[in-house]
């Protein structure tokens, strides 16, 4: 799709909302406080309580975040079942659910307040460079499984959405300084105004520095280059609610973020800076609710310095228009039928051969909710996806590929169907099954790698030949609530087929020839997720999840099935007066990993299997709330040494952190 | 043991005087005022509204003296503050301009009439027994325990001319 056609769809998806109608924006705080519980749109893409989805979820409230003693999401994350973190520095962590763990290929799709954080050009989702501070955040919604036909495609293994609070309903104002070993030093402020009945804003600004630590793979070239994770970022976020109760909304942010950041073993040193606007328009109208959102988000590295690849430079677009209409029909069944166009490109230098790689994508959605009883419902969705891959600009002279060769489309359908069933007061039972696409990335479609010469001076091409990959999902979820000791028990079990996946030119380091993207066997992943909580706010706090999960890949790079089979987490706190003390355990089971070594003028580069050892985290912290507004805590981040990665040692990490809100 | 004995004895008392048992609290009230926030069109600040009883029975007017004493003193969390009028049921013929009437306990001899109330003046109807909103009588109906319930006669709704947001509709129990 052109540029201009975007232009019409987003003009189109105001002048779509009719003048007469009345609505506002869900508002998360008010249902809320009425249902006594947290709502969501995340997990079928209608507003509901997150008793009530069919869909297995995991939700991080702010009260959670609160006593978590956590700096960032992806520890947060890390302390929930069926989530696997490793870290590739101080600075970055790799996420995955149920199984998946690849780098420059997340198969989760991240979202902050609906606005994909994505990396199209790499397929990476780059948690340093998010523009929000954990005390903005409202909830922070995980939904396990493919959910392709909400989300699109990448959407196959999760989504994680993070929802912040309204700048026009809730206020949030503070300022935080933080000082840690390692000479960690960070602050962050936010302070929401309101701009008169029915509008608000809300400014945060945060500058996070640490030493960098930690390198195993040192070379003289990586410790040249390595560079000390630095973080700084400042975002705004808007609303007004109009006479006729629709509601607007803006976001502008920018981030700037340098960072280590590993691809298996080899590293990249790079500086990140991310800018995005959003625009967003919602109202009731007699044929339904209507959203509409378009946003804009420019990812540029001035300057990546690749151990592999040496130095370049790359900068991704990414610019979105949706347009939904929700409503209801009778008293059972709920519709959404939705929208959406996206133009994404990158330019990589000589990652790209000079030239711009682009997609263009459009899809359309509708989602079904009928309810049968107030007890059993299930909700379909269906979502058609169409994209028109292409290359423009010069070609490098040995790429085996024409830039007519990108001018090629990828179609598919994507599937999610669950169902509920609350047996009874304290029983609910949870069924679904999804078919979720993979996309490759825009690198996988297109790269041209010059692999410097210690690691073997060969050039890998990325192929324009690349399919999406079908991923079926089948989940069972068993809800217990424990009323005798105010607990929730969780039991959920799920399987996992990817029928295909790019493979790597990693593969080469392990004897498996390639120089050129391809599409090789896929894999199966089965696991079981454990969970039993208890929270309060006063006096005792605990839980607990263990889970289990086995991976098995159809192709062997050499130390394939590589994921913990075991991950265990528990946590327990006290509050008392002004006073909260909390631990937090992980244990998480050995894996394996590669080691890649350069070569040297006589010698080839090599790639060999090694252990990850299994590993323990111990994370306590104590928290005296000295006056209603200011608040100093201690948290040992880690008491004592990990690795959860074959590159990256992560040392014991302490911090004291003062806020002062108001 | 004796915290059986102290439940059986609650129980066989709602058994007996069932009216009790049943009379709204305030968690009712606070959760039926809330619900006024999602009407699309929702009354104006510090408009009034029916504390609507029967005053014939005891309970019945205890049950809303109890709700006018509680939306009196302002219930949190609501963006609608509103001005609590007791109305007898017999008396709604003659009660014009009210948008939202709280029903209290043992009112049952009046369903018809509020009924009529309510289409006749565009008003939402909120009462804590469940089965007047099921029989379609009142709009809508609030519990607390043992978990929040919303449940709303579509039917009711729409004679009355009484629309909720859409997001409100998917997340409450529709008759």
């Amino acid at each position: 799709m052109k540029k201009q056609n975007l232009a019409i769809l987003g003009v189109l998806s105001v002048l779509s909302s009719p003048g007469d109608a009345s609505a506002q924006q869900l508002d998360y705080g008010r249902y809320e406080e009425l249902f006594g519980e947290p709502v969501t749109m995340s997990a079928t893409g209608k507003p509901e309580r997150v008793s009530d989805t069919a869909v297995i979820m995991d939700l991080i409230t702010a009260d959670d975040i609160k006593r978590s003693g956590a700096r960032d999401i992806p520890t947060l994350l890390r302390r929930l079942s069926g989530i696997d973190v490793i870290h590739a520095s101080p600075g970055t962590a790799e996420t995955a659910v149920q199984g998946y763990m690849q780098p420059l290929g997340s198969r989760v799709m991240v979202t902050l307040n609906g606005r994909q954080v994505y990396f199209d050009g790499f397929g990476e989702d780059f948690w340093s460079t998010l523009p929000v501070e954990l005390e903005e955040i409202r909830q922070i919604e995980v939904i396990k499984g493919a959910q392709s036909a909400l989300y699109g495609f990448n959407a196959v293994d999760g989504v994680i959405n993070i929802v912040t609070f309204d700048p026009v309903n809730d206020t949030v104002n503070m300022v935080r300084g933080r000082l840690g070993n390692h000479a960690r030093r960070e602050g962050a402020a936010t302070v929401t105004q309101s701009l008169g009945e029915g509008a608000g804003v809300r400014i945060t600004a945060a500058n996070d520095h640490v030493d960098d630590y930690g390198i195993l793979n040192k070379t003289a070239n990586n410790m040249a280059f390595a560079k000390d994770p630095n973080r700084r970022t400042v975002s705004v976020d808007a609303g007004l609610t109009l006479a006729d109760g629709s509601r607007i909304g803006a976001e502008a942010s920018h981030s700037d973020v340098s960072m280590r950041w590993i691809a298996m073993n080899p590293f990249f040193d790079t500086r990140i800076k991310t800018d995005s606007v959003k625009a967003s328009y919602t109202v009731d109208t007699s044929i339904g609710r209507i959203d509409s959102t378009g946003y804009f988000t420019s990812i540029d590295m001035p300057w990546v310095q690749s151990q592999t690849f040496g130095p370049f430079d790359t900068n991704d677009r990414i610019a979105v228009v949706q347009l939904s209409d929700l409503f209801k029909l009778g008293s059972r069944d709920s519709f959404r039928i939705g929208g959406e166009a996206r133009h994404s490109e990158m330019s990589a230098a000589s990652l790209t051969g000079g030239g711009t790689l682009s997609g263009d994508l459009v899809a359309g959605s509708m989602m079904w909710e009928h309810r049968f009883s107030p007890a059993v419902s299930t909700v379909n969705a269906v979502r058609y996806d169409h994209f028109q891959l292409g290359r423009t600009g010069p070609v490098p002279v040995t790429d085996p590929y024409s830039n007519s060769d990108f001018d090629r489309a990828i179609s598919g359908v994507s599937v999610n169907a669950a169902v509920i069933d609350k047996v009874s007061d304290v029983d609910s039972l949870r069924l679904s099954f999804a078919r979720g696409l993979k996309l490759p990335s825009l690198d996988s479609f297109g790269q041209v790698e010059k692999f410097q010469r210690n690691y073997g001076g060969f050039t890998y091409f990325g192929s324009p030949d690349l399919e999406a990959a079908a991923i079926y999902d089948y989940q069972l979820g068993w809800e217990r609530k424990l009323p005798a000791i105010d607990a929730t028990l969780e039991a959920d079990v799920f399987h996992e087929m990817t029928m295909k996946q790019v493979s790597s030119p990693y593969g080469l380091f392990t004897g498996v020839r390639s120089f050129t993207s391809d599409m090789s066997a896929g894999s199966v992943a089965n696991g079981l997720e454990l969970t039993l909580r208890h929270k309060a706010k006063e006096g005792w706090n605990w839980g607990g999840n263990y889970t289990f999960e086995r991976l098995h890949e159809h192709f062997d790079w050499g130390y394939r099935n590589a994921l913990p089979t075991n991950k265990l987490n528990a946590n327990i706190g006290y509050a008392f007066g002004n006073w909260e003390a909390d631990l937090y355990a992980t244990y998480i089971s050995q894996t394996k990993g590669i080691v890649i070594t350069p070569g040297t003028a006589t010698t080839r580069p090599s790639g060999t299997i090694v252990t990850v050892k299994d590993y323990t985290i111990l994370a306590p912290r104590i928290a005296w709330h000295a006056t209603e507004n200011l608040t100093v805590e201690a948290v040992a981040e880690n008491l004592w040494p990990y690795q959860d990665s074959t590159a990256q040692r992560m040392e014991t990490s302490y911090y004291l952190s003062v806020k002062v809100s108001y | 043991m004796l915290r059986a004995c102290v439940l059986w004895t609650i129980l066989m008392a709602c058994v007996i005087f069932s009216d009790a048992c049943l009379a709204t609290t305030f968690k009712d009230v606070q959760i039926g005022l809330r619900v006024v926030d999602f009407l699309v069109n929702p009354p104006l600040q510090r408009s009034s509204v029916a504390v609507i009883f029967d005053s014939r029975s005891r309970d019945s007017r205890e049950d809303a003296e109890n709700i006018q004493t509680w939306l009196s003193s302002g219930v949190g969390g609501a963006k609608t503050s509103l001005s609590p009028v007791l109305v007898d049921i017999r008396d709604l013929d003659g009660t014009q301009g009210i948008r939202v009437g709280f029903v209290a306990t043992a009112t049952e001899s009046g369903y018809d009439a509020i009924l009529a109330f309510a289409r006749r003046n565009g008003a939402v109807i909120i009462s804590a027994e469940l089965s007047c909103v099921r029989i379609g009588k009142c709009t809508v109906g609030v519990a607390s325990a043992p978990r929040v319930e919303v449940i709303v006669n579509r039917e009711v709704a729409l004679d009355s001319g009484v629309n909720f947001t859409e997001a409100f509709r998917m997340m409450v129990t529709e008759y």
